[in-house]
């Protein structure tokens, strides 16, 4: 992975806004070909990483290096090559979707034919062909995200930079959206994917960063960060009358480490093996306890920021 | 209550921009009653006016002349050397209302048969005051050709002229209502507030309004418990407050300026309940264009010059009232700061109408008349808005 | 750059409301203020004044009448006299200002007017002239013939001579009419109005005041290139609504701005692109709420033009003698006094004095505000 070359270095970024410390030396190499999770809870400094790293936030101190040279108000030439879909919205509400594409385009590409077709390719990928000619205001909340999205990336750039592109979208356009970023790294293109969903960042993301208070305190593939957590499995069985004995003897099962229990619902920590509901349903049947709904959960990220946090990535 | 309280939230917001138009229109305010076009003060003088003297002659006649016309008018003589386009600028900007230029050969004139044209003189129009110093410029030439005439010595003729027209006990004026002019420049002040305060109220009130007029705002409110009819009444209770609020400013500023003593006479206090009526009136407007949403601060500002500034001239708050034509003023009718201004003018006896009650509430009751039409379009259609 | 152009010309275009009200401004306004101005020379110049006249005897009600006949100014009686009413009746016309005043026959003559005449009384200090004139002829006279009975004729005939001592001097080129300012500064008011547009390219293009501003700084098209393309776009769009305005002033209110018409033209281009630098500068200042710049921009737009006349006409002049200073820095005072001086001097001089300056602070304002812009990272977003 090393000999992979770095598209991204952040060196001991900080960032303060007056009282408030945003970045608190944040480190974070990206390299070619990731798609790159950026996940923290709402506060976390996402944005604020994300807008240092464009020259558009001023920092108290740190180094930003992209595609291996130092990022300035005035490197255009870096520029070019880095695609951004921005939180808010940012298109002109007197252009038509088309134009839309086709002005952010052309702040890249001069040339109009190869401009033409990037924009057709653009609204294609987006799914807006039947909206061409719509102003933005007469879009839903998807569709206007989908917009800002094809806006970012019409010019095909290398890096492409999304911050929280799905909030306030509908599940269908969100799953349209991922599915295209995927199918942009497959093409060729580095993405950083900022957002607070762990499930999108889980679902398409190849390394995660977890941030909290201006700090990454994770980072890892998202196999690596959840072998960095004691539980591997969580299993849940819906069995009433559960004796002491039973109880105390199930908490007793390999690998097992935390057993609760209300009098109906039994929850099993596993702190290693993903079969462990095989030894679990061996143990009642032997022991002839009847038993309601099962079912057995796999860490999530969530978990994972539980652990290290003491908090709910969710808030 | 909650609409009330929250328009003090959303204006506190705004009071940086407040705070900017505040100042810059109290400047203008002080600047403009300070500037005003005085005319003269007291109870029947003649017309006094500006006129800039050239003597070619330089002679104890034309002297003589300059001394007659100093007793009567505002006489600038030490001007030398300018050119025409200094002259122009000065009859042009009302500095200068009349040059007089005494043609050198004035006095050989005047002593001998032909004095055709021994002085000239420019105007930029022949109004009434510059055909009146036409006319006593005229009247002492003639005087003092006749005394000529009649064998009199220049001297004898020159001084004799002088003071022929110094007697008035030929005239008497009439006083039809006993009342005496109060020169208080404190009128001047509320001359101008119509156009101020409508200004004041459209640019600092209007964007107030108009943040509960977003679509988003209007439909919230619209599904909340809250009937229409208090809605509007509560953002208009609560534009009342922010109103006099602004007008309280003023207020003070002219007591400040004119003095406690000038402010609490009581024509004073009658021109500032009649400000008080107007206010009324601006805010109904305020609250009627706000019930259209511009988004734009920079609409706002031309709206709102276009109906301070429409109004000012149509109405007499510029341009004295007795100057604008009978087809203006017939339109002006229309306008409550046509009222406004009779009203003032008649407290001030800027006008020749003559003091009395009667027309004093009336010209209020007709302003006041004005705010309660527009308030009632702007409840009607503020529901209306909402049921589309 | 052209696709900027193009793209930022569909926005303002687009952007109907705004462009709406730069036409309709000056439009309005020119008409409510042709309106206003209509009756005023009328009133303002000399007419006929009526005055009822009550006569003690009907040899001195002759001459009297012969008089008002005969004194005539610009061509028109200089008095209306009505010799047929009672005193109660003219008393009544007096303080209803039917009449200005009530002359009376006798040894001299005597005159009664209102002293509730207000600020406006120079019909009756006409008609005080004019008495007095009668009575200092008749003092004259009688003097005379009391003193040098023989020279009576020769006065007698200087007094009826028909001698115009004081010639009217008008100035070669002037075609001022007094109210025309009121247009030049209303045409000021309405190219600076659109400073409001070009603040609005100012705080389009910066990170931290919008949206837009965040995500177009991170393109690799320059900030420079941008902004001088929605300059460019802002203003001659503006421009073209200025002209319109201003074509409709000329030629529907037939308001006389037509003299040097191409110089006219000239001059409300650079009043226009003066006014666009101007907003785009105050938008680059960093202040961060859009509110308080844009209060800024139009509070100082109104002071300027009030300075320079456009409320009270004569506040241009007062300046002048106040801080000439301040008259050449003003830019509504530079763009009045540049369609004046078209109107009323052959010289150009003072013309292109004024579109001097005004193009002198357009570069200041350009450059200042790219200085202020370009290559920014904001503290915060």
């Amino acid at each position: 992975m090393n000999t992979e070359k770095n598209i991204v270095k952040i060196e001991n970024l900080v960032k303060r806004y007056k009282e408030l410390v945003a970045l608190d030396h944040f480190n974070l190499e990206i390299k070619e070909g990731e798609i790159f999770g950026l996940l923290g809870p709402n506060g976390s400094g996402k944005t604020t990483t994300i807008n240092c790293l464009l020259s558009l936030l001023t920092y108290d101190k740190g180094n930003i290096e992209i595609f291996g040279k130092e990022m300035r108000p005035d490197s255009y030439d870096l520029k070019k090559q880095i695609g951004v879909v921005m939180q808010n919205v940012a298109v002109f509400d007197e252009l038509t979707v088309y134009e839309n594409i086709d002005y952010f385009c052309g702040l890249y590409i001069s040339d109009k034919k190869l401009r033409a077709k990037y924009v057709e390719e653009a609204i294609e990928f987006v799914g807006l062909d039947d909206f061409r000619k719509f102003y933005p205001k007469k879009l839903s909340g998807g569709l206007l995200r989908r917009l800002n999205i094809a806006c970012g990336i019409a010019h095909k750039p290398k890096l492409i930079i999304l911050d929280e592109p799905t909030v306030a979208v509908d599940p269908q356009s969100r799953n349209n959206i991922l599915e295209g970023i995927v199918k942009l790294n497959k093409e060729g293109a580095t993405v950083i994917y900022t957002s607070h969903y762990m499930e999108e960042v889980e679902q398409i993301c190849t390394r995660i960063a977890i941030m909290d208070h201006g700090k990454n305190i994770a980072l890892g593939t998202k196999d690596e960060l959840k072998q960095m957590i004691k539980k591997s499995e969580s299993i849940h069985i819906e069995v009433p009358m559960l004796s002491e004995k039973d109880l105390e003897n199930i908490k007793h099962l390999p690998n097992a480490y935390q057993v609760s229990y209300d009098g109906n619902n039994l929850e099993i920590l596993f702190s290693s093996g993903n079969q462990n509901i095989i030894i679990v349903l061996e143990y009642f049947k032997q022991n002839n306890i009847s038993f309601g709904q099962v079912y057995s959960e796999l860490p999530t990220l969530n978990d994972v920021f539980l652990e290290i946090t003491g908090k709910e990535l969710r808030d | 209550m909650q609409v009330f309280k929250t328009f003090f939230k959303i204006a506190k917001r705004h009071i940086t921009s407040a705070i900017i138009y505040g100042i810059i229109f109290v400047t203008i305010c002080v600047a403009m009653t300070k500037s005003a076009p005085k005319e003269n003060e007291a109870n029947f003088t003649a017309s006094s006016i500006r006129i800039c003297v050239f003597d070619n002659d330089n002679t104890v006649s034309s002297k003589a002349l300059i001394k007659y016309l100093g007793k009567y008018h505002e006489l600038t003589t030490d001007l030398k050397d300018v050119d025409d386009s200094f002259l122009q600028d000065s009859l042009y900007y009302t500095k200068f209302q009349y040059i007089l230029t005494i043609n050198k050969g004035y006095e050989d004139g005047i002593l001998n048969s032909d004095a055709k044209n021994v002085v000239s003189h420019s105007t930029l129009i022949n109004n009434m005051s510059t055909v009146y110093a036409s006319q006593q410029i005229d009247r002492y030439i003639s005087a003092v050709r006749m005394y000529l005439a009649g064998g009199f010595s220049l001297e004898e003729a020159l001084d004799k002229s002088e003071i022929l027209y110094d007697s008035k006990d030929y005239i008497t004026a009439e006083d039809f209502n006993g009342n005496t002019k109060d020169s208080n420049d404190a009128f001047y002040f509320f001359q101008y507030f119509p156009y101020i305060i409508m200004s004041i109220l459209i640019m600092c009130m209007s964007p107030i309004l108009i943040s509960y007029n977003t679509l988003d705002v209007k439909r919230r409110i619209g599904c909340s418990a809250l009937k229409s009819t208090s809605f509007s009444m509560q953002l208009f209770f609560a534009s009342i407050i922010y109103s006099i609020g602004a007008w309280l400013v003023f207020m003070t500023a002219c007591m400040i300026i004119f003095t406690p003593a000038a402010f609490f006479t009581k024509t004073c206090l009658l021109a500032v309940a009649n400000s008080f009526v107007f206010l009324l009136f601006s805010l109904t407007v305020t609250l009627l264009i706000s019930n259209y949403n511009l988004k734009e601060e920079s609409s706002l500002s031309m709206i709102s010059n276009i109906l301070g500034l429409g109004m000012a001239f149509l109405c007499g708050i510029f341009v004295p009232q007795w100057y604008l034509g009978e087809k203006v003023l017939s339109i002006a009718r229309f306008l409550p700061a046509y009222w406004y201004i009779k009203n003032n003018n008649m407290l001030a006896g800027f006008s020749s109408e003559a003091m009395s009650y009667n027309t004093y509430f009336t010209c209020i009751g007709i302003q006041l008349m004005f705010s309660a039409a527009i308030l009632v379009i702007f409840l009607v259609t503020s529901r209306r808005q909402k049921s589309e | 750059m052209i696709h900027i152009i193009k793209y930022s010309q569909k926005v303002f275009r687009r952007n109907k409301n705004q462009l709406f009200w730069v036409l309709m401004f000056p439009i309005i306004l020119g008409v409510l203020f042709k309106t206003a101005f209509s009756g005023i020379t009328d009133a303002d110049t000399f007419s006929t004044i009526p005055v009822a006249v009550i006569s003690d005897s009907k040899e001195n009600e002759e001459v009297l009448k012969e008089i008002c006949e005969n004194v005539k100014i610009n061509g028109s009686n200089l008095l209306k006299a009505d010799f047929n009413l009672s005193e109660k009746e003219a008393m009544e016309k007096l303080e209803a200002n039917d009449i200005y005043g009530i002359i009376y026959t006798g040894e001299k003559l005597s005159l009664k007017v209102s002293a509730n005449t207000g600020d406006d009384n120079t019909k009756q200090s006409i008609l005080d002239s004019f008495v007095a004139q009668y009575n200092a002829s008749a003092n004259i006279i009688k003097e005379v013939a009391s003193t040098n009975p023989d020279k009576l004729m020769d006065v007698m005939a200087v007094s009826s001579s028909d001698v115009t001592y004081n010639e009217e001097h008008k100035f070669v080129s002037s075609n001022a009419e007094n109210y025309t300012q009121y247009f030049y500064n209303l045409l000021a008011m309405a190219c600076l109005f659109t400073a409001l547009a070009g603040m609005s390219v100012a705080i389009n293009n910066q990170g931290n005041l919008s949206d837009l501003g965040a995500r177009r700084n991170i393109t690799s098209t320059g900030k420079l290139k941008l902004i001088v393309g929605e300059l460019f776009s802002v203003l001659t769009l503006n421009y073209l609504l200025i002209m319109i305005a201003f074509a409709f002033i000329i030629i529907v209110l037939k308001v006389d701005l037509t003299f040097h018409l191409p110089y006219a033209i000239l001059a409300m281009f650079v009043a226009t692109l003066t006014s666009v630098t101007y907003g785009f500068f105050i938008g680059s200042v960093p202040i961060k709420k859009r509110g308080v710049k844009e209060a800024f921009g139009i509070a100082s737009i109104m002071f300027c033009c009030f300075l320079s006349g456009l409320m009270i006409g004569s506040m241009h002049i007062i300046m002048e003698e106040i801080s000439p200073v301040l008259n050449k820095i003003n830019p509504a005072s530079l763009i009045s006094d540049s369609l004046y001086s078209l109107a009323n001097y052959e010289n150009l001089g003072r013309y292109y004095e004024d579109i001097t300056i005004l193009l002198i602070m357009a570069v200041i304002f350009t450059l200042g505000g790219f200085l202020l812009t370009r290559r920014k990272k904001y503290a915060s977003i």
